[in-house]
């Protein structure tokens, strides 16, 4: 064999294979990262993600919402059918599970800068503002930077095993489902009629599985979400509450209407801030964002939080409350519930 | 832009490739001199434009020196010396001021801010092959009159960021040969295979080591024996794959343009002592630090008795050490190795022979425990790491295989999950042992490059390596929270 | 000073420190790839050199005389 064969030959299948890959990734598309529809009616069902943020992301601002939720994973099983009930439009559910407040922030003000935005539902959560949580979230500024082309998430999505492994996964997926299950996954995914609710509603727990749940998560978020390096004194929480100030400053210099509450969370896990000697800083917190927003308290021993099987496990608020949560926060009377559950608060 | 991706094998590296053969074969030498320059320079930009005007000003100086020095021998050594501070205050302010500052202010109590200055790319290295030009052409091995042939030898994009340290004289007569000046095939099949050798390497095998590395350095102080013992042999691993792989990659390129780098590694992991070590281990820079640094040091202090060259050795490994990074670990890294180093010339006097296993196996067990000082960001980890590997948090082994133990279990012994930290399972414990294998067994590359031959096994290997590696390129470790 | 003077001093000198009479060094024998041989022998070979040829070594000038024939060569011409 000649050297010259040698080369071209090997020059010739390497191209073609790195083509080839990437044009069959580009049109299965698993991660849903380019806004086309090639074959939409066939491949409908995505659940191959190597990454949870780069899926919410692009679906976002595939969508382009004009209300947007975000926090945490607490504000992830709320319905975004709740909130487009009070603000019209549409709307997304950006939570980001396990996110400080850094992270929220930077997508939050790409949001703003780059999306026609009206209003933002952003749920606060304790554990967020602790300095010494890491932002380790998948989460990359390349991912928000539109200036590079060829950024990390295309490449992701496009080149190599992970990405072709998920597109052949998805494609199996979609031949096996019947058009039915189709239908049923587009409906709960869209949203629309606020599916996701009825879903998350019939989720029901056992109060057994709802104790092992929690006695989980009260020993294992002090490992690292509640990990108390600095977090026990309360100034350490004023770089967040600078960060989040930034997002609030963006929004008005826009006109969006910026919504915020603060996450319920049960009994026991209030219990565990104390235990942790967190109660100044907590105090602090809540006193902060008085100085810089409005809000609805929700986290306080309250009729809902008193009782834990209101929740699915220490801090996720059950789905069912769902629509209760949002009527308090946009004064519905017309949502029954028990009477002490959110308490608006402003700067006096 | 890194070796390691899409941009850089697809877009950059063919269009360097074309239009440098391109305007060769136009006979427009000049154009491809500069076309090569203006390569290098994108190709250095790319991370961060703004270290651009320093690397041409490093170039400017440097060149501007050497021509006054061979213009004026009388005042050479004034120009050497004006050099040598140049070349050494711009490495010291940019990668040891803050070093310096934070020093000063914990032993005198001060209070001066840090400069937070980011180390520009490669300076390490350009600075260096930039001190052995200027040397060499104070005494007269050197003379170069071209502008366009020195930045060439500084910025030629292969060995720009990560080495191989050249020398100018090796360099040049390449560049200048009419032969080299255009299309090569055995070159370039040569070329394409260590490249994608190379690339398997790095991303492969270093970064799969790497992830458990990363892993099991968070957690140092939880680790239990076994975990802690697969963790550091993970990053003695992943330094060499990842840093012989780079290598490999670099001279891979350069051969496209018919260019031949240095051999760096010589699979050190072979070594039977710390001298033969370091004859393996990237080997330019030992060639350097021995030559520039090593000898001169040695010569100055006069009569040479061995003392005094065990006190050079020493002298010598801690810059070299301080050379890897700004930090205390690589203070005592360097250390440490000059002390190895020492005792192996004092053991060679005694005339012993150790078995070469003994010998390979203490080797192999101080580099691994030295690199754990070396990876550590500050001696507390390392320490931490230490107490680990020593059994400070007891032995775990696995239920599945030694399920029969379980009547010993004790406060130190325990049957369960053996790496929780580091998120591994049985695989891990494989890749181990073949990676023992890989360094120990296998042909290095540089002898995969002089028994090469266009075979049709030697284009399934190297296909089979470089598609391998290019499919693990963007590769992510999955990130999703479970119910968080 | 001679050729043979000069080899003379260079395989004399690399016997002793390598502490080895029987080794076989010719003309073409390239003394980096001496088994043992390290970068202090390496050094005691320029020094002696340096000090019974009276000649100097520029830095880094020594470590690109490969084979024994070119460490003659060079010293014979900065003897002469």
């Amino acid at each position: 064999m000649s050297f010259k064969f040698w080369n071209k030959f090997f020059l010739i299948t390497a191209f073609s294979f790195f083509i080839l890959t990437a044009a069959f990734n580009f049109t299965v598309n698993p991660y849903g990262l380019f806004n086309h529809h090639f074959f939409s009616d066939f491949i409908v069902i995505k659940k191959h993600t190597v990454s949870e943020r780069m899926q919410i992301f692009y679906t976002t601002i595939h969508k382009d919402p004009q209300n947007i939720m975000m926090g945490t994973s607490r504000i992830g099983m709320l319905s975004p059918a709740d909130v487009t009930k009070y603000l019209g439009g549409t709307t997304s559910n950006m939570a980001m599970a396990g996110s400080n407040i850094e992270e929220q922030s930077q997508y939050l003000l790409y949001m703003i800068k780059n999306h026609s935005v009206k209003n933002i539902v952003w749920s606060m959560d304790f554990c967020s503002f602790n300095p010494d949580l890491p932002n380790d979230g998948d989460f990359t500024y390349d991912r928000l930077d539109s200036g590079t082309y060829l950024n990390r998430d295309r490449k992701i999505a496009l080149m190599g095993f992970q990405a072709s492994k998920n597109s052949f996964l998805t494609l199996y997926d979609n031949f096996k489902a019947s058009d039915k299950e189709k239908e049923e996954y587009k409906r709960v995914l869209d949203d629309e009629d606020g599916e996701f609710q009825k879903h998350m509603q019939n989720t029901v727990l056992t109060k057994k599985e709802i104790d092992d749940y929690t006695a989980w998560q009260i020993e294992n978020y002090p490992k690292k979400f509640l990990v108390v390096r600095t977090f026990d004194q309360p100034h350490s929480i004023d770089p967040n509450l600078k960060k989040m100030q930034t997002v609030i400053d963006a929004c008005k210099k826009k006109n969006i209407n910026l919504v915020i509450y603060t996450s319920p969370v049960s009994k026991d896990f209030l219990q565990l801030y104390k235990d942790l000697g967190l109660e100044k800083t907590f105090k602090y917190w809540k006193k902060g964002l008085a100085d810089i927003t409005a809000y609805t308290d929700f986290c306080y021993l309250n009729d809902i939080t008193k009782n834990p099987y209101n929740f699915l496990d220490a801090t996720h608020l059950h789905s069912k409350y769902s629509a209760l949560l949002f009527a308090r926060i946009f004064n519905d009377p017309s949502v029954k519930g028990p009477k002490d559950f959110g308490k608006y608060i402003n700067k006096k | 832009m890194l070796f390691n991706s899409y941009q850089f094998i697809f877009i950059f590296l063919p269009i360097a490739f074309g239009g440098y053969f391109f305007l060769n074969a136009k006979n427009f030498f000049l154009g491809s001199k500069v076309w090569i320059i203006l390569s290098s320079l994108f190709f250095y930009s790319w991370w961060n434009i703004n270290y651009l005007p320093l690397i041409v000003l490093s170039i400017l100086v440097n060149f501007f020196i050497s021509q006054a020095l061979m213009k004026d021998p009388q005042h050479k050594k004034l120009f050497l010396l004006a050099g040598l501070g140049f070349n050494i205050g711009l490495l010291g302010y940019f990668k040891y001021m803050d070093f310096f500052i934070g020093n000063i202010n914990w032993t005198l109590g001060t209070d001066i801010p840090l400069l937070h200055l980011a180390l520009p790319l490669a300076i390490s290295f350009y600075t260096l092959q930039q001190i052995a030009y200027l040397v060499d052409s104070y005494g007269g091995l050197v003379k170069e009159k071209n502008f366009l042939d020195y930045t060439i030898f500084v910025t030629f994009f292969p060995q720009l960021i990560a080495g191989p340290i050249v020398h100018h004289k090796e360099m040049m007569p390449q560049f200048a040969s009419l032969k080299n000046k255009f299309l090569n095939f055995d070159n370039i099949a040569l070329g394409l295979f260590i490249f994608s050798l190379g690339l398997f390497k790095k991303v492969v095998i270093a970064d799969t080591f790497g992830m458990w590395t990363n892993a099991g350095y968070a957690h140092a102080e939880a680790l239990n024996l076994i975990e802690a013992w697969v963790t550091s042999l993970s990053y003695t691993f992943q330094l060499y794959f990842d840093f012989s792989g780079y290598t490999d990659m670099a001279i891979g390129a350069a051969l496209l343009f018919n260019i031949k780098l240095p051999q760096n590694f010589n699979s050190p992991y072979k070594a039977t002592g710390l001298i033969d070590f370091w004859q393996r281990w990237h080997m330019t820079l030992t060639r350097f630090i021995t030559t520039y640094i090593f000898k001169p040091f040695l010569k100055a202090l006069g009569k040479v008795t061995f003392e005094k060259a065990m006190f050079a050795t020493i002298f010598t490994m801690l810059i070299a050490g301080i050379w890897h990074g700004a930090a205390w670990t690589f203070v005592f890294f360097g250390i440490l190795h000059g002390l190895a180093i020492t005792i192996n010339h004092y053991w060679k006097k005694t005339g012993i022979h150790l078995p070469v296993w003994a010998a390979w196996f203490i080797t192999f067990n101080f580099l691994n425990f030295s690199f754990v000082i070396f990876r550590a960001e500050n001696m507390e980890i390392a320490i931490s790491m230490f107490k680990s590997m020593f059994g400070m948090n007891g032995l775990v082994l696995s239920e599945k295989y030694f399920a029969f133990l379980n009547s010993f279990e004790n406060g130190f012994f325990v049957l369960g999950d053996v790496y929780p930290y580091i998120d591994g399972n049985s695989r891990t414990t494989i890749a181990i042992l073949l990676a023992f294998v890989l360094v120990l067994v296998f042909k290095n590359s540089t002898a995969f490059l002089r028994e090469f031959m266009s075979t049709r096994a030697s284009l399934f290997y190297g296909m089979f390596l470089f598609l391998i590696a290019t499919s693990f390129m963007s590769r992510i470790s999955e990130f999703l929270y479970f119910n968080f | 000073m001679t050729r043979t003077e000069i080899n003379d001093i260079i395989v004399n000198e690399i016997k002793k420190v390598l502490e080895n009479d029987t080794m076989e060094i010719n003309a073409e024998t390239v003394i980096q790839d001496i088994p043992e041989w390290d970068s202090l022998n390496n050094v005691d070979l320029e020094m002696t050199l340096e000090t019974e040829c009276g000649i100097d070594f520029e830095v880094g000038e020594f470590e690109e005389l490969k084979t024994l024939s070119d460490m003659i060569d060079t010293v014979g011409k900065k003897v002469n």
